[in-house]
Order: structure tokens, then C-alpha cells, then sequence
């Protein structure tokens, strides 16, 4: 009896796995694949943010890009793309319980999918843009070894982040609607300290409280390690950072469970 | 015999909050609590001690004027809303409930909306592949699978949604006003006949509605709603009667 429900169980979980992935499907198509330029805005974005500072950095404000050996434009590229999916994940997340409520008032839904959903979309996007990085840093003479396969372990640090931060402030947003200034103002924080602009060594030693705090220091600089300077990753960071995720995706996903249906009677 | 039961309510009641000056922020939740204001809110009972059992296969109207609670009734059975405390809410089966310009995302094609709500219902793709045919069949859509649902008429929408919950293995209906929009004869036809052959197959449905006609038809018993509270429950054609003669007397009243 136990072994059948059990094979049941399994099933069930496969059209789950399904149904997330086809919700993200449908949530990338309808993010790119409704503009006329698609995908390509995907990539845009960062590549236009990077030349404003490459440009300011290098030209006007020459002593921050000083000390990188790295060319400054794929290394601003690097941190940049990685910072801004998790901003987009946060900022989507945010607003699934309201975008995604045709659904929820229509079918039964487990809430957390969507969110899980949502954040997959945009992690779609965030590995075109990886890719399209990694040819780029090939292109000014990166050379890439076995370090590479920590990449995934990165973009799925970024997605528990990301999926869970969403997550708790898709409720709080509702209970405190002013919430979105404050978010405004630490996403702005997070933009100059996660090590966007200089080296993770700079923060440690200047700042060493954000560099403990601020998991996206460690993240950016292990992608850095893996991909700009071909050496190993910080295993210290890597695995303090994937506990923070997880953590903080794991109460996401309990103040999903327990307060949207609150939440949703105030929407 | 016993007939089993769809969906159980007992002691149901909806209490909602609201708030008069709205302390939606933190600046004012932070002044409320320094200045030891209590914040302000009233409670508003929606609904109040719902008890009732809908059967397996029965098709069962709600009816009532606006602001009666029906659509509270509606989000509390899909769990959308919770209810209050000491109610209990049992359901058996994969419910759908199917109200214009719900459901579907006017953003994304014929094709997606079907897999997304296949999928959310249960579904797995292989299910959903081998209905996907029928469901586009009768909804008329052959010629617009992948055209973007925001191009489609009220009554293509309509169809649509109607043909995914025939064929999505929906147990549950929950019909909020979902018919009388349409002047589409064919299509009404064919969901009549859907209708009728749906409940040989036992399937469940909810019909909210504002006309008396559509409950007439389709429905055995009913129940009619008012501020919240079971005014009469038992069978579909008394439960009408006396609504429809108690708003002739309210607007002889008027």
C-alpha cells in the first residue's frame, strides 16, 4: 500500500517538475519573446549598464578601475549580470501573487511553484546572458579550465536568493505597501557593495562587515575566479553563501505557505 | 443510497477586515503604535454559519443580489480565501471554477493557456498532447492555436476555457456568471449538450448565476444567498420562485 502511494507520489511530483517548467517557459516567452528584439533585450540591458560605468571608470573616475588586470568592461559584465538577475527575481517575485492571480483564483495552484517558476524564467535568461559573457571574456583572451562546472553551483546560489527574497516580500509588500522605497534603497546598497565595480580583496579589506554580510560579494567573486582568472573558486564562500540561500528560500517558501491566503484577501 | 459528497461546508463563516483609515504602510503603522492608536478597522461578515453538502454528479445553482457573499462563498470553496475559524471545508476533486476573463492570460496563445492550465490541474504533458485536439475542436479554434488570446472575442474566450475544463479532467465546476454572455448559438448548443452528458458522466457543478432561466435548466437544487446567510436551500425550482417573488415585492416596495 505504502510502495503504490509512494510511486504515486513520485508521479505527482513529475507533472510538478512539469508545470513549473512550463509556467517559466511561458513566463520568459511572454517577457522576450513579445518585443520585436526578443532575447536580445535579455543581453541589451547589461551591455548598455556596462558601458555607462566602463566609461565613467575608466575615463572620469580612472582610480576604481585601476588594479584590475581583467579588461574592465568584462569584468564590470560578470558581476553585473548576476547581480541584476537576482534584482529582477526579487522585483518579479514580488509581484507574482498579483500577476499570477488569474490563476490562483481559478485553479488550486501551490503558490510556491510560481514563484519558483517565475525565478526559473528569469534564470533562463541570466544563463543566455552567462554564455554570451563567456564568449566575450574568450574573445579578449580568458582561457577557461575544469573550475567552469562550479557555474551552475553560482546560478543556483542566485536562485535561492533570488526565488526567496521574492518570496517573503510578495507578503510584506501587501501588509506594508511603502515597503517598495526601502527596496529601492537597498537594492541600491547591494548595487556598489557586492563587489559590481571592484575586487572582493577591496571590500574585505575596507569593509570587511559588508563582505560578511553581503552574500553577492562571495557570488561575484566566484564567478570571477572561475571564469576571468581561471582559478579556483573560494570553497568558504561558496558554501556560506549556498547556506544562506538555501535558508532564506526555505522561509520564503514557509511564509508562502502559511500567509498568502491572508494576503490574498487584502490584494 | 447515500450519494458522495463533492464538497462539504460546515459552520462556514467569512469575516473580513476593514480597515477605515488604511494602515497599509509603515510610516502609518509606526504612527499608530507610537500614538497608542488602535488601528482602525471594522469587521465586515460576509458570510455567516454556511452549512451545506454538494453531491457527486449534482449540478447546484447559487443565486442572491450583489454583495450576498456569493463570490466569497466561490473563493472560500477554491481556498483562495480561508475561512473563519471553526469552519470546516472538505472538497473531493480537482476543481475549476470558470468566470469570464479569468483564468487564462491574454498575453500568451491558445496553445500555452491549455498547457498551463492542463498542467495546474494535474495534467501531465503526454495527457495534455493527446486532448489538446479536442480541446481546440470544441472551442472552434483550429485557425487561431497560436494566435495570442488578447486578439480573441469575449465569446472565443469563453469557448476556450469552457473546452479546457470539458477535457482538463475537472471534477469540480464552479460556473460564476459564466453563461448568458455569449450570443453564440452553435457554441451554446453544444455546451447544453455538454451539459447533459457531463452529468451522466458525474461531474460536479456550481452554477453562480444572475438568471433564473440558466439555474431552471441546469440545476436540481439551489441555494439563495442574502447577506450573507442561507435564506433557502432545497430544490431549484421553489429556491427561484421565492427569490424572484420576493424582488418583485422589493421593488413594488420602491
Amino acid at each position: 500500500m505504502s510502495i503504490i502511494s509512494k510511486i504515486l507520489d513520485r508521479f505527482q511530483d513529475i507533472n510538478r517538475f512539469e508545470r513549473i517548467w512550463k509556467i517559466a517557459q511561458v513566463d520568459f516567452k511572454r517577457r522576450y519573446y513579445n518585443d520585436r528584439l526578443g532575447l536580445i533585450w535579455a543581453l541589451l540591458n547589461p551591455v548598455l549598464t556596462v558601458l555607462v560605468y566602463y566609461y565613467v571608470f575608466t575615463h572620469i573616475v580612472k582610480r576604481i578601475s585601476e588594479g584590475i588586470d581583467q579588461n574592465y568592461a568584462i569584468f564590470l559584465f560578470s558581476g553585473l549580470i548576476f547581480w541584476m538577475a537576482f534584482v529582477e527575481m526579487m522585483k518579479k517575485g514580488m509581484r507574482t501573487l498579483i500577476t499570477k492571480r488569474y490563476l490562483i483564483e481559478n485553479i488550486k495552484v501551490k503558490k510556491e511553484d510560481l514563484f519558483i517558476s517565475s525565478s526559473l524564467a528569469i534564470t533562463f535568461a541570466l544563463v543566455f546572458n552567462i554564455v554570451a559573457y563567456l564568449v566575450m571574456a574568450a574573445f579578449f583572451g580568458v582561457h577557461y579550465s575544469f573550475n567552469l562546472l562550479f557555474l551552475p553551483i553560482l546560478i543556483l546560489n542566485v536562485f535561492l536568493i533570488g526565488s526567496g527574497v521574492g518570496m517573503i516580500l510578495s507578503i510584506i509588500l501587501i501588509y506594508f505597501r511603502d515597503i517598495s522605497h526601502i527596496i529601492n534603497l537597498v537594492v541600491m546598497l547591494g548595487f556598489w557593495t557586492s563587489g559590481i565595480f571592484f575586487k572582493a580583496e577591496l571590500i574585505l579589506e575596507k569593509a570587511p562587515i559588508i563582505y560578511y554580510l553581503n552574500p553577492f560579494v562571495g557570488i561575484i567573486d566566484n564567478v570571477r575566479r572561475i571564469t576571468l582568472y581561471n582559478i579556483e573558486p573560494n570553497l568558504v564562500t561558496i558554501n556560506a553563501n549556498i547556506i544562506t540561500g538555501l535558508l532564506i528560500f526555505i522561509l520564503g517558501f514557509n511564509v508562502i505557505k502559511n500567509f498568502s491566503q491572508s494576503a490574498m484577501e487584502k490584494l | 443510497m447515500e450519494a458522495a459528497i463533492a464538497i462539504s461546508l460546515k459552520n462556514i463563516s467569512k469575516t473580513f477586515r476593514i480597515h477605515t483609515s488604511d494602515a497599509n504602510t509603515i510610516r502609518e503603522r509606526l504612527t499608530n503604535i507610537i500614538l497608542r492608536k488602535s488601528s482602525n478597522y471594522k469587521l465586515l461578515k460576509a458570510l455567516y454559519d454556511i452549512n451545506v453538502d454538494i453531491y457527486k454528479g449534482e449540478s447546484f445553482g447559487i443565486i442572491g443580489n450583489n454583495g450576498s457573499g456569493k463570490s466569497t462563498l466561490l473563493n472560500i470553496m477554491m481556498e483562495t480565501y480561508n475561512p473563519d475559524k471553526g469552519g470546516i471545508l472538505e472538497t473531493n476533486g480537482k476543481m475549476m471554477r470558470l468566470a469570464l476573463g479569468m483564468g487564462i492570460d491574454p498575453n500568451l496563445t491558445a496553445r500555452d493557456n491549455i498547457y498551463v492550465n492542463g498542467s495546474i490541474i494535474g495534467l501531465s504533458f503526454k495527457k495534455i498532447g493527446i486532448i489538446f485536439e479536442h480541446i481546440i475542436e470544441f472551442a472552434g479554434l483550429q485557425k487561431f492555436i497560436d494566435v495570442q488570446v488578447k486578439f480573441y472575442s469575449k465569446g472565443m474566450r469563453q469557448r476556450l476555457m469552457f473546452s479546457i475544463a470539458m477535457y482538463a479532467d475537472a471534477e469540480i465546476f464552479l460556473l460564476d456568471e459564466f453563461f448568458g454572455g455569449t450570443g453564440d448559438q452553435e457554441f451554446k448548443a453544444k455546451s447544453d449538450k455538454a451539459f447533459e452528458t457531463r452529468l451522466v458522466n458525474g461531474k460536479t457543478n456550481i452554477i453562480v448565476s444572475h438568471s433564473m432561466q440558466i439555474i431552471r435548466k441546469h440545476c436540481k437544487r439551489a441555494l439563495w444567498l442574502e447577506n450573507g446567510k442561507i435564506i433557502k436551500i432545497g430544490d431549484a425550482i421553489a429556491v427561484t420562485d421565492e427569490y424572484l417573488k420576493s424582488q418583485n415585492k422589493s421593488q413594488n416596495k420602491s
